[in-house]
């Protein structure tokens, strides 16, 4: 234990009203008032950046965060934080800490915003452009508030910035911004505004999502000061050190429930783009000691050549959200449930890569893999709170070029997200359609992407028979199919293409993801979906006849870019399934009977995968017939092999029928 | 239950079905006399609790001049009861699971919950048996890609058939550029099955995303049958008693229109209740001279909140029930909180206390109810400080159990470590927070001062915490109308007629012409009047307001400003225009003046006022309430102790009577606390005018 003072040892339950009072000069009651009241704050710059922004990619995906901090220079933490898109979340604190240190607080003046994109001042990549914006309280800074939003280009080589399997290092990239001035005494710098929209494609965008982001923190602005017009400086930053250790203690009890000991786990990237046949491995050893952890990455294979290393950052991201997701749900995140946790690194490892290396894609690569060990190895110390495998894997299919069907061709960039499913928990099935664990985007509505882009959405629909068998199933797996109607400039970063998302406690993994491209015109209309011999495997494994198949001979890399698609192309991609948790053949047949009838599981797989026979001429269970099967299944030690939805391929034989 | 007075002559009836309590209100409309009617509800079939009140009210039906609901309790029922149709949803092929995709995004407050579900997958409105496609695609600019595959189409409705779908609800994507497909298929439909019911989505709400127009459709469809028997019920059951005229049921969007025309559009009466509310306050508002209100309704389970400015109410087109399950139809904004009488105070994982939103509900009520209920709520604090009186409370409907609170809030602060005393201070405060958001939500949120607004205090609990509230936001008036607690039944006799236009444009606003804009509101104007005037309103009377639904060009959400009345020309489309960058500054801290607007929708609310109830006259008394006012002096805990307070009757009071707090004001239906430094006047309608001395300025 510290030698802080009594007072200071001690948990918040445990104080008096009196000693809370002295240690955050305010009562239990105000101090929750105003933890509440951030929250709501922050939840209202989200809602305003998102309603007033330009861009797709912020004003439908809500590939953006904002947050409320607190702090001097070198030890600025997260109070607030809205719960948008994950990733944001735990690498915001870093880069405003950075910021911050690096600008000076003796330099900061009311009505400034500084901003920054650079990586390696604790960044995501150089896509996402963090807002900083100090707010001043009696002449000093004495918090900040901040967004951070994904600008959809940022020059370099490729439309969107994602390089996949040809660039190397951050310099081909695209521009890389360190702390800069973007507003003074709250009127816009030119020449910074210059720097970003003459080195983008899009500066029409940019343009609109720099002010709104602006915005964003005015309003979070506005509100800060009207707590601290309430109640007081004094008592408002009481409150602040209340909400840290508050956000400290709960993990802290939490961990404590864990069993102690060491829990390891390994899992793999696909390759980098470059050398396309070396998968690349993740390991994580978790370490439980009463109510602390530390989470070693040693093992991890050294930082590649392509553009999916990542900054300790972002993997610090992943891992945070892995832990707090298998060991503390419940309670709202903020810098000091970061307090317990120790992460070690290796320098020049995929989780800790050193400059100049490139790693645009390292937040929808990387931070998942850090996160899948994570968890995985949690696993060990605590099934019951586990869950098996998500499609682990925010693929982004982005097409860029332009768009001629007005009189004036416009430049765009279409960041085609992957949404997939979750898998099986202990008490539930997976959760269908979203991005993994570490993101939560939303996503552009079919409408929205056919005005904004010349784009014709085919189908966005479930898979039969690819979920992960299990007493709870994984989500099923996705299609998506989109023609473009021009030519484009076409990328790829994406994973779990070589490997699908695992089962756990004896549940199947689920089918990897695949992306193929369609080319006869009329084939995704017939019946919605296509036979397998119109699909021409594009990336993912794949068995002799182009199926997608984790025991597949070919494999075909998930990470490339610069290629050129005529008007015209259709690329269908499909994204994992969960994998499921438990003995399929213990799940309750009548689970089974609705995934039937919902035609998630077809009959044939419902008696392979789950021994459950369902009657011919009726929606009913055979009883009989089903604990026969199951029997049957349970002596049969080679059935176990047929637990993996993938191994059905159904879905290729014969579709989903709407 | 009922306040007995003489039977009105000229009278017109509301009736509010709440989670607890059924309010009838019968308004004499030449005295202003009324008298409510109080009776259970009946959650199982709300027409039965309906019936009995019309019934224990004893008003002869061939006297009403109208008789107005809502159909809010029964709408929202049959959803979160999950009670509804079994919905034939057809779609575009490729596009089968719209529904279950909603948003793509996870819900705030569950971000870190692996087992979380889309409560969409978990208990869904439609389930993925029930949604069928067929071959047909229409593209962005409204040209068709895939024509409509008809015989596919007859095998789905066979498919439909077999199932035993009750309603068919058709969602085609970028249908609300071109309706053409989905027009054509309720023909074939209609073809083949005659008699089924058949929704189009671009015909309920032809905007673009599909999922929001998708779930607004499913919801429809969903409670159609279930709404339609429940106003064919009470309707026959009124004329059965002698009504004769229009049964008139209340919209979110404000306003009533006939039952029959209602039917057609049962989600449109989602949120009606509450909006009742809000329609008594504007009403009341005028009558008494209070532009700037902010409504604060405080019932059993939840509250809710709406801002009035200048006499106008504020719209959304956003009312989630469940995440991802919400209507996109305009209506009047409200925001709601998950902080009622009833609700649960608990201790989190850190030891932090909270309330709510989980509620004890009406059944089994707040421990003291002794209805079974075992953990402690906001009643039972409030009753633990005195705030309430077990004697007084519900008109003496229901004797409460002050030990029982005492015992169950023990339980908290022995776990807690704290005074009881303190404990129930701190759920107060901590309610008050909550409630203050909410508020803070319609106000602060939007670029709007709380301190310059009267809050109106209706809703059963709300007395209790009004003068708390309104202290805390720097609000220095306050104002409770008669019957609090009957408040929205009486706020659906002062609705007006209404009919919302909407218009799509979608252009840039450079490319629409001063003749373009006065012609096209000018048209909306004369269709929306001509629709009012058929129901028997006096052109003279129309009240007609312009919006304009726009954005810059690259943003997609957009913001609602005002426009000006009349003819353009340049100057009022500079006003126009300055009015768009002014709201969007205030609302998103900046404006754009050198990017382009396009202007996406026009709208305009056309309102032809019906007769309002008088408002009541009170006898004139002195400052000084007369003496048998007081009812006695109790202890109240205030400030962290206790202090004698005195409790006076309401209906014993007279215009002009002078109170200054602290003091309790009881009734029937709620109690009105008032803390130092409130002065409360009695005017001349009976409505308590409370102003917060000890405020700033």
């Amino acid at each position: 234990m510290t030698d802080t003072a009594v007072v200071g040892s001690r948990s918040i339950r445990e104080l008096s009203d009196a000693e809370f009072a002295l240690r955050y000069r305010c009562d239990r009651i105000t101090a929750e008032i105003i933890r509440n009241a951030m929250v709501m704050a922050v939840r209202h710059m989200t809602n305003a950046l998102q309603r007033s922004s330009f861009s797709p990619i912020i004003r439908d995906q809500r590939d953006m965060a904002c947050g409320i901090f607190e702090g001097a220079a070198e030890n600025v933490d997260v109070v607030a934080l809205a719960e948008g898109c994950m990733l944001h979340i735990a690498t915001a604190p870093y880069n405003v800490r950075e910021v911050v240190k690096e600008y000076g607080n003796e330099n900061l003046r009311p009505g400034d915003v500084i901003c920054c994109n650079d990586p390696y001042r604790g960044g995501n990549h150089i896509l996402d452009v963090t807002l900083v914006r100090p707010v001043f309280v009696n002449g000093k800074p004495e918090f900040f508030t901040a967004n951070r939003a994904h600008h959809n280009d940022m020059g370099g080589s490729n439309p969107g910035g994602w390089n996949g399997g040809s660039v190397s290092t951050i310099y081909q990239e695209g521009l890389r911004v360190g702390p800069t001035l973007l507003y003074a005494d709250d009127r816009p710098v030119r020449s910074t505004f210059n720097l970003f929209l003459d080195n983008t494609r899009l500066p029409h965008n940019s343009l609109g999502d720099l002010r709104a982001q602006y915005g964003a923190c005015v309003v979070g602005e506005r509100l800060l000061h009207g707590l601290v017009e309430k109640y007081g400086l004094d008592v408002v930053k009481g409150a602040v050190e209340y909400v840290l250790d508050h956000g400290e203690q709960s993990m802290r009890a939490a961990i404590a429930a864990m069993p102690d000991g060491d829990f390891e786990f390994e899992d793999y990237l696909d390759d980098d783009g470059f050398e396309t046949d070396k998968h690349i491995r993740y390991r994580c050893r978790a370490m439980i000691r009463g109510d602390r952890a530390e989470l070693d990455f040693s093992g991890t294979e050294r930082q590649c050549e392509g553009n999916i290393s990542g900054v300790w950052s972002i993997n610090a991201s992943g891992a945070m959200i892995a832990f707090k997701m298998v060991v503390d749900p419940w309670t709202p995140l903020n810098a000091g449930a970061f307090r317990p946790v120790d992460l070690v690194f290796p320098a020049g490892s995929m989780t800790n890569c050193l400059p100049p290396t490139s790693h645009a894609a390292s937040n929808v690569v990387s931070s998942e893999r850090t996160a899948s060990v994570v968890y995985g190895a949690l696993a060990k110390a605590a099934p019951e709170r586990a869950f098996a495998e998500n499609l682990s894997s925010t693929g982004i299919v982005c097409w860029g070029g332009e768009d001629t069907r007005s009189g004036t061709p416009a430049p765009f960039v279409n960041m085609q997200l992957s949404f997939g499913s979750w898998g099986g928990t202990a008490a539930s099935d997976g959760l269908p359609y979203c991005l993994s664990v570490v993101g939560n985007c939303s996503e552009i509505p079919v409408e929205i992407l056919e005005i904004e882009y010349p784009f014709i959405c085919l189908d966005k629909e479930f898979m039969i028979d690819t979920a992960g068998p299990g007493r709870f199933r994984g989500g099923p797996g996705i299609t998506y199919t989109n023609r473009a109607l021009v030519d484009c400039e076409v990328s790829l970063s994406c994973d779990r293409m070589r490997y699908g998302p695992w089962g756990l406690e004896g549940g199947g993994a689920s089918l990897p993801q695949a992306l193929y491209e369609i080319e006869e015109d009329d084939v995704p209309y017939r019946l919605g979906w296509s036979p397998v011999e119109s699909l021409r495997p594009i990336s993912g494994r794949f068995d002799e006849h182009g199926r997608a198949d984790p025991r597949g001979g070919v494999y075909k890399t998930s990470k490339w870019s610069h290629r050129h698609l005529p008007a015209g192309t259709t690329l269908r991609i499909t994204n994992a399934a969960g994998g499921g948790y438990g003995d399929p053949r213990e799940r309750e047949p009548w689970r089974v009977l609705e995934d039937v009838r919902n035609e998630l599981v077809s009959r044939e797989g419902a008696r392979r995968n789950y021994g459950v026979v369902v009657k011919d001429d009726a929606w009913e269970v055979d009883e009989a017939a089903t604990a026969r099967l199951r029997v049957r299944l349970a002596n049969d030690r080679a059935s176990t092999l047929e637990l993996d939805a993938w191994r059905d391929a159904s879905w290729f034989e014969t579709g989903s029928r709407g | 239950m009922s306040e007995a007075v003489e039977t009105p002559r000229r009278c017109k009836i509301g009736v509010d079905i709440g989670g607890t309590f059924t309010d009838l209100v019968s308004l004499d409309t030449d005295t202003g006399a009324a008298l409510v009617t109080k009776t259970f509800t009946t959650p199982d079939d709300p027409a039965r609790g309906f019936i009995e009140g019309v019934d224990r009210s004893g008003v002869p039906l061939r006297e009403v001049e109208a008789f107005i609901t809502h159909g809010s309790t029964t709408a929202l029922n049959t959803v979160l009861t999950r009670s509804g149709a079994r919905v034939g949803f057809l779609t575009t092929r490729g596009h089968r699971d719209v529904l279950d995709i909603g948003r793509a995004f996870r819900e705030e407050g569950h971000l870190y919950d692996a087992s979380w579900m889309r409560p969409h997958v978990a208990r869904p409105i439609v389930p993925r048996y029930l949604r069928r496609t067929v071959d047909e695609r229409i593209l962005s600019d409204g040209s068709v890609y895939r024509p409509l595959d008809e015989d596919e189409l007859r095998e789905v409705i066979d498919a439909f058939k077999h199932i035993g779908a009750e309603v068919i609800a058709v969602c085609f994507i970028n249908s609300y550029v071109n309706p053409a497909h989905e027009q054509r298929a309720r023909d074939v439909i209609h073809d083949a099955w005659p008699d089924v019911r058949v929704e189009l989505s671009s015909e309920l709400a032809p905007v673009p995303r599909e999922y929001d127009r998708a779930i607004t459709l499913a919801l429809n469809a969903y409670v159609s049958p279930v709404v339609g028997a429940y106003l064919g019920k009470i309707g026959d059951e009124i004329r059965g008693r002698g009504y004769e005229r229009t049964l008139y049921v209340m919209q979110s969007p404000g306003g009533v229109i006939g039952a029959d025309a209602s039917r057609r559009v049962p989600v449109a009466t989602m949120m009606s209740g509450p909006v009742a509310g809000v329609l008594g306050a504007q009403y009341l508002g005028e009558a008494l001279g209070i532009p700037d209100i902010l409504t604060f309704d405080m019932g059993g389970t939840s509250t809710d909140v709406a801002a009035i400015t200048g006499g106008a109410y504020v719209y959304t087109k956003r009312h989630q029930i469940e995440w991802d399950i919400y209507s996109v139809l305009p209506m009047i904004e409200i925001n709601s909180v998950g902080q009622g009488g009833g609700s649960i105070a608990w201790i989190d994982s850190a030891g932090a206390l909270r309330v709510g939103p989980q509620s004890a509900g009406a059944f089994p009520g707040p421990v003291c109810y002794g209805r079974g209920g075992g953990q402690p709520t906001i009643t039972d604090s409030n009753l633990l400080r005195g705030l309430l009186h077990e004697d007084t409370f519900a008109g003496g409907e229901i004797r409460l159990d002050a030990h029982a609170s005492r015992q169950a809030i023990g339980r908290l602060s022995e776990e807690l470590g704290a005074e009881p005393l303190a404990v129930a201070e701190g759920i107060y405060d901590i309610a008050n927070a909550n409630m203050m958001e909410a508020i803070r939500g319609v106000t602060i949120y939007k670029g709007i001062d709380p301190r310059d607004y009267t809050l109106l205090c209706y809703g059963s609990a709300g007395g209790q915490h009004v003068s708390a509230i309104a202290g805390e936001l720097d609000i220095r008036e306050i104002a409770v109308p008669v019957m609090p607690g009957a408040f929205s039944a009486f706020g659906l006799i002062c609705s007006d007629l209404k009919v919302d236009l909407t218009r799509s444009v979608v252009r840039e606003f450079d490319r629409i012409s001063n003749d373009d804009l006065t012609a096209l509101f000018a048209e909306m104007e004369a269709a929306g009047i001509a629709s009012v005037e058929a129901q028997g309103i006096d052109h003279a009377d129309v009240v007609v307001e312009r919006f304009i639904e726009a954005h810059h060009v690259g943003q997609t959400w957009e913001t609602v400003s005002r426009a000006p009345g009349g003819a353009f020309d340049d100057a009022r489309r500079a006003e126009l225009l300055e009015e768009f960058h002014a709201t969007h500054e205030r609302l998103w801290a900046f404006r754009s003046d050198d990017i382009p607007l396009v202007v996406v929708n026009l709208r305009v609310a056309v309102v032809g006022p019906i007769d309002k109830p008088a408002l009541p006259r009170l006898a004139k008394g002195t400052a000084e309430p007369p003496a048998d006012a007081v009812l006695f002096e109790r202890p109240v805990h205030l400030g962290g102790d206790f202090r004698d307070v005195p409790f006076l009757r309401r209906d014993a009071l007279r215009a002009g009577n002078t109170i200054e707090g602290p003091a309790a004001i009881v009734e029937q239906t709620s109690t009105t606390l008032l803390l130092e430094g409130d002065r409360c006047v009695v005017d001349g309608s009976g409505t308590l005018r409370i102003r917060k001395e000890g405020a700033a300025g």
